[in-house]
């Protein structure tokens, strides 16, 4: 069986229509009017026991409806989940010893006391023996640097430091999933290439099982083989990182270098030109015509250079989020 | 079972430890709280002395008898502060801003978690203070001193800050629906403040309605009244029972509404 498997999940939201004004609003205060939001929209997925996915998609697409509903947070309007076999919104205490939830956007510390005493209070929530804790504890700070960190006051830290302790608050009690929801949002690069460096090891060590929301690729690329994309709710693409960029990018970019004096002088039956410094081109061109275009060119110009990449992931994911627009 | 008795003792223990820690971090404001409440029993005692300059009794109260009432409301607000209101109007807000998620992420349970996490120790310093003006009282109104009657006041005491807290509790669960609720929690304010008088009267008021209101449905009148008659007046088995049992089954339906209210939290933000 797998460790999280998501069956036609639903979850839908009545929003009372607040419009403009204070003559609409009192209208509103008197007759509310309401519309539904189809947050999550017949989502299904299964992720196997130390997988880590990427979870895809444009602000509102449902990607933090589905993990809250992973954990038990809130309840689907209809359709099934287990995660450990568990059912997540029973709140069945076996289940919540074994999962954690990270929010880039939300803490859980103490704001006024030192991380020290809230991972204690987790220690005691969680009923951690001692020696487990100390060796958890001290595997997890050394890993992502900040021992010296535990003792002052969580509201002295910079956003970086306190995401990394949040991280370790999740991870004290030895999770086997755990479901990040944008864990490096508003980070340096530093801080976020720690966090990636420290969720790969980790996954690598224990086998969690991982499902990760972020609007880095970079997080995206470092972390994880597979992707779950969606975009109003739907499910468009479950599959390998490397298999979006063949199925939904329709282009390549093909870099030329012309030898002094032999450049053509009209670019575009070739295809779009992107960049012409000097003797230096960049292309983009339909993945059908690439073969031919480059035969074309090398036999009738002489080539000094060149190089035929794919279109850049962030601009593919664009362009998937576009294309799955609903029409109006 | 005893093993989760312990570790529920050893987090409060920790949320004790916790909140102690945080408090010493802010001394001025301990002090601030301290005094403030030391202010408005003066003021209460005040009311007294003039009500009782111009009258003997009050539907049936001594002068002294109030004062053991007074004193006995003040000990049981304290103990429903230290351990609870702090943390009870946190509930509403951290329904509203999503924070609940956290709370509701731990293998423990959440209404346990939700009502004792911070403690309010600047609270805690009033128990000494009704327990002192009981005791000033108790020695006034000349009435005698036994085993039971020291046990059946603790056992009401503890059955009043429980009804206290199940009511509140309720009221906060709404939140879930109403997502701001200023209003529920000035509700809230102003049926409690009818607890620190006693419950005769209000029998006269709208055909005894209000009385029969406040002892049955939100039964805030009991929860001083009772511990305070059985040690100063008379002790009525029925009422006594029913206070024991109604705290009980409030205790029992908060956590019923609770979890039922939480079927529509929505963890607002990201």
């Amino acid at each position: 069986m797998s460790v999280i498997e998501i069956n036609n999940l639903r979850k839908t939201y009545r929003v009372h229509i607040k419009q403009e004004g204070l003559l609409a609003s009192l209208k509103g205060f008197v007759r509310r009017k309401y519309r539904t939001v189809r947050a999550v929209d017949g989502i299904s997925a299964k992720i196997e026991e130390g997988e880590i996915v990427g979870f895809l998609g444009p602000n509102g697409a449902g990607k933090t409806t589905t993990l809250k509903m992973l954990s038990g947070l809130i309840f689907p309007t209809s359709g099934e989940a287990t995660v450990l076999g568990y059912v997540p919104w029973q709140r069945d205490n076996a289940y919540r010893r074994q999962f954690a939830l990270v929010m880039g956007q939300k803490n859980q510390l103490w704001w006024d006391l030192p991380a020290a005493d809230s991972f204690r209070l987790l220690k005691e929530i969680y009923n951690i023996p001692d020696a487990q804790y100390h060796h958890t504890l001290e595997e997890l700070t050394t890993l992502l640097g900040i021992t010296e960190l535990m003792s002052q006051p969580v509201r002295e830290l910079s956003l970086g430091e306190r995401m990394k302790l949040e991280l370790v608050a999740a991870l004290l009690h030895s999770p086997k999933v755990l479901f990040l929801d944008e864990p490096t949002i508003g980070l340096d690069v530093v801080s976020q290439s720690n966090i990636r460096a420290c969720l790969r090891e980790y996954n690598r060590d224990k086998n969690i099982t991982i499902l990760l929301t972020s609007h880095y690729m970079q997080d995206i690329e470092a972390l994880c083989k597979r992707v779950v994309v969606i975009n109003h709710g739907r499910l468009i693409f479950d599959g390998k990182l490397n298999e979006i960029v063949e199925r939904f990018s329709e282009h390549k970019i093909i870099k030329f270098r012309f030898r002094e004096g032999d450049m053509p002088d009209d670019l575009t039956p070739f295809g779009e030109v992107l960049e012409l410094a000097g003797p230096a081109v960049t292309l983009r061109v339909e993945r059908s015509q690439v073969a031919e275009l480059t035969g074309h060119v090398l036999a009738n110009h002489a080539i000094d250079d060149i190089a035929i990449e794919e279109i850049p992931i962030e601009e593919v994911i664009g362009e998937v989020f576009n294309a799955s627009e609903p029409e109006p | 079972m005893g093993t989760a008795l312990g570790r529920y003792a050893r987090i409060f223990g920790c949320f004790a430890r916790n909140g102690l820690v945080r408090e010493l971090g802010f001394r001025v404001n301990f002090v601030f709280t301290v005094i403030s409440e030391i202010l408005w029993l003066g003021m209460m005692l005040v009311f007294v002395k003039v009500i009782f300059g111009y009258t003997k009794n009050v539907e049936g109260w001594s002068g002294d008898e109030y004062l053991f009432l007074l004193g006995t409301h003040f000990l049981i607000s304290s103990l429903f502060e230290t351990f609870f209101f702090g943390n009870l109007q946190r509930v509403s807000h951290l329904i509203r801003t999503g924070d609940l998620d956290f709370v509701l992420l731990k293998p423990v349970s959440t209404q346990f978690l939700l009502s004792l996490e911070r403690m309010d120790y600047a609270a805690l310093a009033n128990a000494p203070l009704g327990l002192f003006l009981c005791g000033y009282a108790f020695v006034q109104t000349g009435a005698s001193l036994t085993a039971a009657n020291v046990v059946m006041y603790a056992l009401l005491v503890c059955s009043g800050v429980i009804t206290l807290y199940s009511l509140m509790f309720m009221f906060s669960a709404t939140s879930v629906w109403l997502i701001r609720q200023t209003s529920a929690s000035h509700f809230w304010f102003y049926l409690t403040s009818c607890s620190k008088y006693p419950a005769e009267i209000y029998k006269p008021m709208v055909r005894g309605v209000l009385w029969f209101v406040l002892t049955f449905i939100f039964p805030v009148l009991i929860v001083a009244n009772l511990p305070a008659s059985v040690m100063v007046r008379s002790f009525e088995p029925f009422l006594v029972v029913y206070a024991v049992v109604s705290a009980a089954l409030l205790l029992m339906l908060s956590s019923l509404v609770f979890n039922w209210a939480l079927r529509w939290y929505r963890s607002a933000s990201s």
